[in-house]
């Protein structure tokens, strides 16, 4: 008999690594338009998407290290809050891992049906 | 949303724990964005007019991680040293560190020569702690500094290809794989290597350090006292001693190269035990090989317990016995040998 908290614990685990490797593609799929790291945490979350604010705002920086996105700081409210958005190359590589994601996808319902 | 002035305090106390842990470079900039990002989950918590005490601060910070946890998002990885800097670091380890082991072992043997080998035993023991400290010394510095730098400049040369061993970038053919070794030729490396160190060391007391170090040793007043046992006789064999034992180093450095024994190096030892052989012939019959000086020891302070036990050791004709059992052992294992080589050799032919 397998206990439903082991259960639990395990697909919990697994899923988390499951996700963990489709967040760039969600990150970068939300930031087509301008986004502060509040509002996409925020919109994710709206969307069912939750990921902790120590994963998403370090990948942020890290995706604009990378040359995907660019960033500005800009004054709402009398605070600065910085702002991401994809540039033109992290645009041709958001479309690209899309197309190959589609593709991933359909192979994946394939053999895991 | 405002903070009193405790909570203000704690928010500041916090974030200086994180600034702390982040890297040097852009840590201004990242600690704003981390401020703001708190002051928009905080706005987006609590109505504008509320005022947040310590306690629900608190509650929010432990919400979003300890200080640690917030900026170690920001490090490139939990590494100590960057995965990027992996080339470098192996650079000095495998290439480096064992050139600067050789050029201050040759510089030793060198000085060692030109100094008439004074207080060898020493001599070496200085030498080999101090290439121990110079390469420990070399691959701790690189290893500390690639660590500062992981750590306080993660930007630092981002972008620039590391990979100094450029061999290892290479395009690979199948002739470059290694080929499957048997069983019975399987070597460990360590044992080439032991080999050779031992080699040298005795390539060392053979040639350099004999004459100081060959003898009956005795602790007189706190002091070491050497009388010399070996004839002349004996000393004419040094030459023919050294070069047996550097074939040896010869034939455990190319088993280290081939990573295997072989063919070639099963024929190369037998060409040296057989040269071993000859040379413990050659010590059988050329007379004596040792003498005690009685005198010289009773003077250097020798007890005379000693001195009369090591005169029944030599006259109960020890090194004629030890030379007929070297003979025989050398000719068991030559004949052993042989028949490894020809079992080898017949079974690569078929």
């Amino acid at each position: 008999m397998i206990e439903p908290e082991k259960l639990s614990e395990h697909v919990e685990r697994l899923n988390a690594e499951l996700r963990r490797g489709l967040i760039v593609l969600v990150v970068m799929s939300q930031l087509q338009e301008k986004q502060y790291g509040y509002s996409l945490l925020k919109q994710l979350e709206e969307k069912g998407f939750s990921i902790t604010q120590d994963t998403l705002y370090p990948l942020m920086r890290r995706l604009e290290n990378q040359g995907y996105l660019q960033s500005d700081w800009q004054l709402d409210e009398n605070r600065p809050r910085r702002y991401y958005q994809l540039n033109e190359f992290g645009l041709a590589v958001l479309n690209a891992l899309r197309k190959d994601w589609q593709t991933q996808l359909r192979i994946i319902e394939e053999i895991v049906r | 949303m405002k903070l009193s002035e405790k909570s203000n305090i704690l928010l500041e106390r916090y974030l200086l724990a994180v600034e702390r842990r982040l890297p040097l470079q852009g840590r201004k900039d990242i600690l704003a964005e981390i401020r703001s990002n708190l002051m928009d989950l905080l706005e987006d918590q609590y109505p504008p007019e509320a005022v947040l005490d310590e306690k629900q601060l608190e509650q929010e910070l432990r919400r979003l991680g300890s200080p640690h946890t917030v900026a170690a998002g920001y490090l490139q990885s939990d590494a100590l040293i960057d995965p990027r800097f992996n080339p470098v670091f192996r650079f000095f380890v495998s290439f480096v560190a064992p050139i600067v082991a050789g050029a201050m072992l040759l510089a030793g043997v060198v000085s060692s020569v030109l100094s008439q080998g004074e207080s060898p035993f020493w001599g070496i023991w200085e030498m080999l702690s101090n290439i121990w400290g110079a390469v420990t010394g070399l691959i701790g510095t690189v290893a500390l500094i690639l660590i500062l730098i992981t750590r306080f400049f993660p930007q630092l040369g981002k972008g620039k290809d590391f990979n100094i061993i450029k061999e290892e970038q290479k395009e690979w053919s199948i002739s470059d794989l290694p080929e499957l070794v048997e069983e019975t030729d399987k070597v460990h490396p360590w044992e080439p290597i032991i080999g050779i160190f031992f080699g040298i060391v005795g390539v060392l007391i053979f040639t350099v350090f004999f004459e100081d170090l060959a003898g009956f040793w005795w602790r007189v007043d706190g002091k070491w006292n050497m009388v010399p046992i070996f004839t002349t006789t004996f000393m004419t064999f040094l030459p023919w001693i050294a070069i047996n034992i550097g074939l040896e180093i010869c034939r455990n450095a190319l088993i280290l190269f081939q990573r295997k024994s072989s063919i070639m190096t099963r024929v190369f030892e037998i060409v040296i035990q057989f040269s071993n052989l000859f040379l413990t012939a050659a010590m059988l019959k050329a007379g004596d090989l040792v003498s005690f000086d009685k005198e010289l020891a009773v003077q250097r302070g020798f007890p005379l317990e000693g001195i009369n036990g090591i005169q029944v050791l030599l006259n109960g004709n020890f090194i004629h016995w030890f030379l007929v059992f070297i003979i025989v052992v050398t000719s068991l294992a030559i004949v052993g040998n042989i028949v490894g080589l020809v079992r080898s050799a017949s079974k690569k032919i078929s």
